[in-house]
């Protein structure tokens, strides 16, 4: 590498701030993307997957408004 | 890959949401792995291979970050606004998904433009900011994203929602080509083009690290589309049939659902 040791590469010619600021916004934009999608999708798929055992496990229990609007309002109704 | 009777390959297999989901599971997982060797060999002769620049000094490296991200911002725009074109234009539910999918990270890329467009420019024109047409246009970029993001959210019927959003996109094009060409048509502080179809003006070691950093955020581009659009899919598509076995759910006393799942 063309540095001569890594304390000169931490401190990037004087420009540590701008550079390593943009790094490390880059990388922090780029986790928050990544962990909120997976949290996302896990839970996603665990809602859908108890509401869709909900709605045909029980017809004559499911079909009855108060049940299946309490059952929509436990597991967030989404857009 | 389904074939219809005219023994030719059916284009439309991936159209609905049932065949495209298998589709987006797989192709995650591969995407996620090609960003992240492309960005770490992209880093590797970037960051330490590349020499310092005889001007800026090595603040000069930020390009490999800055120029990737504002090409994605124009990118993703311009397949936003495509898919939100086919979305109304053919009626289709998951080509709209797909454009309100792309949004987040367009946004996410235009505000990364800027931000390290302005710890750029501190050192080398001595001011965080300048309204000069490139950077306003960029900015405008990012209030169009948010804008798009905001109108959707705001209106409760799905369809309606994909529309309003398409429409705001479609108009908003316009915008890129303004950004693209800002720095010829004005007089802007915001340096000109120094790649082009006719060649490059910049060192070839610093333009490789630059363009396998531009790939890399494509395919991480790529990538998260394809896990947004998925919840996207789950979520509307959650009372239809084929939801269960795809969870991995028997099917089961199904009297009560006879809705149509897919297109």
């Amino acid at each position: 590498m063309i540095w001569a040791s890594w304390q000169d590469f931490f401190f990037m010619g004087g420009y540590a701030l701008y550079v390593w600021g943009s790094v490390l916004v880059c990388l922090l934009c780029l986790i928050i993307e990544l962990v909120g999608l997976r949290l996302g999708w896990q839970r996603l798929r665990q809602s859908v997957a108890r509401r869709w055992k909900l709605e045909r496990a029980a017809p004559s229990a499911s079909s009855t408004p108060s049940a299946s609007s309490a059952a929509s309002a436990r597991l967030g109704e989404g857009a | 890959m389904q074939t219809d009777s005219k023994a030719g390959w059916n284009w439309y297999y991936f159209a609905t949401p049932v065949n495209f989901l298998p589709l987006a599971d797989k192709l995650i997982a591969p995407l996620g792995m090609l960003a992240l060797a492309l960005a770490l060999l992209g880093l590797y002769i970037g960051f330490l291979q590349a020499p310092t620049d005889h001007q800026q000094g090595d603040a000069y490296r930020i390009i490999f970050l800055h120029v990737p991200a504002s090409w994605m911002s124009m990118v993703i725009y311009l397949a936003m606004a495509f898919w939100a074109a086919i979305g109304i234009g053919f009626n289709t539910r998951l080509a709209s998904m797909l454009a309100t999918a792309l949004a987040p990270t367009g946004a996410m890329f235009t505000f990364l433009s800027l931000w390290t467009g302005a710890l750029w420019g501190k050192p080398t024109w001595g001011t965080w900011w300048v309204w000069d047409a490139r950077l306003t246009s960029e900015l405008i970029l990012l209030f169009l994203y948010l804008g798009f993001m905001a109108l959707q959210a705001s209106i409760d019927d799905i369809r309606r929602a994909d529309k309003a959003g398409a429409v705001l996109a479609l108009v908003g094009v316009v915008n890129i080509p303004i950004i693209y060409f800002s720095v010829r048509w004005w007089n802007t502080l915001h340096q000109g083009a120094s790649v082009s179809t006719k060649g490059s003006s910049m060192a070839a070691i610093m333009l490789w690290a630059m363009l396998i950093m531009a790939l890399a955020f494509w395919a991480y581009s790529i990538m998260v589309a394809l896990m947004r659009v998925r919840c996207l899919i789950l979520q509307r598509e959650q009372h239809a049939d084929w939801i269960g076995p795809y969870l991995g759910l028997a099917a089961g006393q199904n009297n009560q659902s006879k809705r149509e799942g897919g297109q």
